[in-house]
């Protein structure tokens, strides 16, 4: 009687609790998808795979990164035997020593004081990478869903997350032009260094449109009252005037008009830069802050705030607002401590600038808080 | 967390300043001090508003839970302080508002502070005009160094050699327990110990310290001083620390912060070599003991005291990656004591 009673009720599993919180929907209908068997919209009837345990909405096998896809590969395969942490020191820190800080600084999510995150808040992370900002968000907020189109970086998220034994969080391998969610689901949207590359995803249409279309789709998945976050290069910024190189691999290209840029990347890139396959035209649009302000009241944002992240957007150790002088001339001020007389003359210069808003205008990176309309709870 | 700050700032604004404008419009700047080691430091955001460019509030919160006591110690601190000190001094130091702790976490709120940075480069070939401006950077900070320190001072202790079981021989015991010790080093502390006796029976005062007094925690605004980040402070100490430290901070003829053999070098520069720089810092320091009333030669005594405690990390630092320096400049000293300045 006993054995029979054994084999009729199933052993006890562990609820997952991420199927049950899953923002997951089918990024054609909006409806909850279903994952019996594989992942399937009841409504339309379209499935998806599995990467690994990693939902893929994902046509192509796309792969881009600082570390080539067979070190990612094998950094994956070790982080599954011995921990991602091991994994990355033993593979990364050595060759690549940046990438290891990037992967691991929880300092890179710091933009969250700004927003008003609450325990019960749902975060998209949109163009996730290795997933730092979201780990780092996921301790102050009630649910993130990382995003990441190359499946090497997703399954890594997914394996930190299993190992660190994360029920508030998911990850899914997905085109940023389609994500898989349905309208009004998030209250924070997090687009760290993504915005410029959306260009690239459809090499027919104009970047801006692209760019536009992506804000629209977030503007929808945001709740009332619920603001995106946007960190991303000036257009304007002073190192462009410098030669530092642009997201085309060229230099000077943000700061030409853009049918000269298109020129430039046509005849003088020889060799795709950051990407898999030489563009003809120049595709990574970036804009000064007169023309975020505008791509965003354009795609449904009422309220735009800026904020100057210092050293850069991907470590805002110091984000100084940028909607009054008096926090950048005290930045100012206060930091940049020169000995000599020229440096002295050009603080005095930048101070001046400030006053009058040239200085924010040349500031390299911005943080940009976009609020839907609405009352936020 | 920026809502957060307004609503306090609001509902208590009355309490702090009679009366009270409230702000037209907030505008702020989040900062974590030092970027290598961000996510270890507490938060704090400079909160402006229409009146100017110098912060009127100053919010500091921490990250985690295991950062909440050392802020809490930091603003009891500051009450402290801020209530013993005169009114000329306590102009100098903010002014702590309010504190508030919820489940964990722990921020409080102080007045921000008038005043610019100063360059704490220093150029050899520097012309007269920074030779005079570095002297007088050096001679404001001792000034307020030494005010506070008169202020604060309520005893002084006696050199015994029960005085230096617990307060040399400890540190040096600790030391010797964190990092391996070659022979040369342990000859050294040997010597060093022996070295104390001729100073027997000499007082020292017990004043209070700031504990990160370096160029980056002050404002200057004509010839006064203003101090901020009172982490690390400690109500009673010896004096020397503070001004050490100070003087350590100097970068000379070094163009980038962060590098650590600009550090070292610096170090070299500053106190085992011969120029208008190292006379200047031979010069504050002979002040600097004669107003304690003290033999300036106690600095052969009191400079490797200060590197072994540097070198040490202290229980609630997050700043704990700056010991492995502190312990090569210890190296260092070791291997060229004789090249010390002499005073």
């Amino acid at each position: 009687m006993q054995s029979a009673l054994k084999k009729a009720i199933p052993p006890y599993k562990k609820p997952d609790l991420r199927l049950k919180n899953s923002t997951l929907a089918c990024p054609h209908c909006s409806r909850p998808l279903s994952r019996e068997e594989s992942l399937s919209c009841t409504e339309c009837g379209r499935t998806w795979n599995d990467v690994e345990g990693v939902p893929s909405f994902a046509s192509s096998n796309y792969y881009w990164g600082e570390i080539p896809e067979s070190e990612m590969i094998q950094t994956n395969e070790l982080a599954r035997k011995i921990g991602w942490r091991k994994a990355i020191d033993e593979q990364i820190k050595g060759p690549y020593p940046h990438i290891h800080d990037y992967m691991t600084d929880e300092a890179r999510a710091d933009f969250r004081f700004v927003l008003p995150l609450q325990p019960q808040s749902k975060v998209l992370d949109v163009g996730a990478g290795f997933g730092t900002i979201s780990f780092g968000l996921q301790p102050h907020c009630g649910w993130v869903t990382a995003v990441e189109l190359i499946a090497e970086r997703a399954k890594f998220i997914e394996i930190r997350r299993e190992q660190e034994g994360l029920q508030n969080m998911e990850v899914a391998i997905a085109n940023g032009l389609e994500l898989p969610f349905a309208p009004e689901t998030f209250d924070f949207i997090v687009v760290n260094g993504y915005l410029e590359w959306v260009g690239l995803a459809e090499p027919t249409v104009n970047p801006r449109v692209l760019q536009k279309r992506f804000l629209a789709q977030l503007h929808r998945l945001l709740k009332p009252g619920g603001a995106v976050y946007i960190g991303i290069e000036n257009r304007f910024g002073y190192d462009n005037f410098l030669g530092s190189k642009d997201h085309s691999g060229l230099k000077y290209t943000s700061l030409m008009p853009r049918w000269m840029a298109d020129l430039s990347c046509r005849y003088l890139l020889k060799q795709p830069y950051r990407v898999s396959r030489v563009h003809n035209d120049y595709r990574t649009y970036t804009y000064g802050k007169r023309g975020y302000r505008k791509l965003l009241s354009e795609s449904g944002f009422s309220e735009t705030e800026f904020f100057m992240p210092h050293p850069g957007y991907n470590k805002p150790v110091e984000l100084i607002s940028l909607d009054h002088p008096y926090p950048l001339q005290h930045f100012i001020n206060n930091t940049i401590t020169p000995s000599t007389t020229l440096g002295k003359i050009k603080k005095q210069a930048a101070l001046w600038g400030t006053s009058i808003g040239l200085t924010s205008f040349f500031s390299p990176h911005f943080s940009i808080v976009a609020w839907k309309e609405g009352r936020y709870d | 967390m920026i809502k957060e700050i307004e609503k306090i700032i609001m509902e208590n604004g009355p309490r702090w300043e009679i009366p009270f404008f409230p702000p037209r419009s907030l505008y702020f700047t989040k900062t974590s001090g030092s970027k290598n080691n961000a996510a270890r430091q507490p938060v704090v955001f400079l909160v402006f508003d229409q009146r100017g460019p110098t912060p009127r509030w100053v919010v500091k919160a921490s990250r985690h839970l295991s950062s909440a006591s050392t802020l809490q110690k930091e603003y009891q601190q500051l009450l402290y302080f801020y209530h013993t000190l005169s009114p000329g001094l306590r102009k100098a130091i903010p002014r702590p508002l309010l504190s508030r702790e919820d489940p964990g976490r722990f921020l409080f709120v102080e007045t921000g502070l008038h005043g610019s940075g100063f360059s704490s480069m220093v150029r050899l070939d520097g012309g007269a005009a920074h030779q005079k401006q570095i002297e007088k950077i050096l001679h404001n900070v001792k000034a307020w160094l030494l005010k506070f320190q008169k202020e604060t001072q309520e005893e002084e202790v006696e050199i015994t050699e029960e005085w230096i079981e617990q307060n040399i021989k400890a540190q040096l015991d600790q030391y010797q327990s964190l990092y391996p010790c070659s022979s040369e080093e342990e000859r050294f502390f040997n010597e060093y110990l022996e070295r104390w006796k001729p100073y027997f029976r000499t007082r020292l005062p017990l004043v209070a310290c700031h504990g990160d007094f370096w160029a980056g925690n002050m404002l200057m605004e004509g010839e006064d001083i203003s101090v901020f980040d009172w982490t690390f402070s400690k109500r009673k100490g010896l004096p020397f620390d503070d001004i050490l430290l100070f003087i350590s901070s100097f970068l000379v003829d070094s163009s980038e912060r962060s590098e650590g053999n600009n550090n070292m070098k610096s170090f070299e520069k500053i106190f085992f070599s011969r120029h208008w720089f190292s006379q200047q810092v031979r010069d504050l320091m002979v002040q600097f003991f004669f107003q304690h009333k003290l033999s300036p030669r106690m600095i052969s005594q009191i400079f490797p005291l200060f590197l072994i405690k540097m070198a040490v990390p202290k229980e609630d630092e997050y700043h704990t990656l700056r010991n492995p320096l502190w312990r090569d400049r210890l190296g260092f000293y070791i291997q060229n004591q004789n090249r010390f300045i002499e005073i």
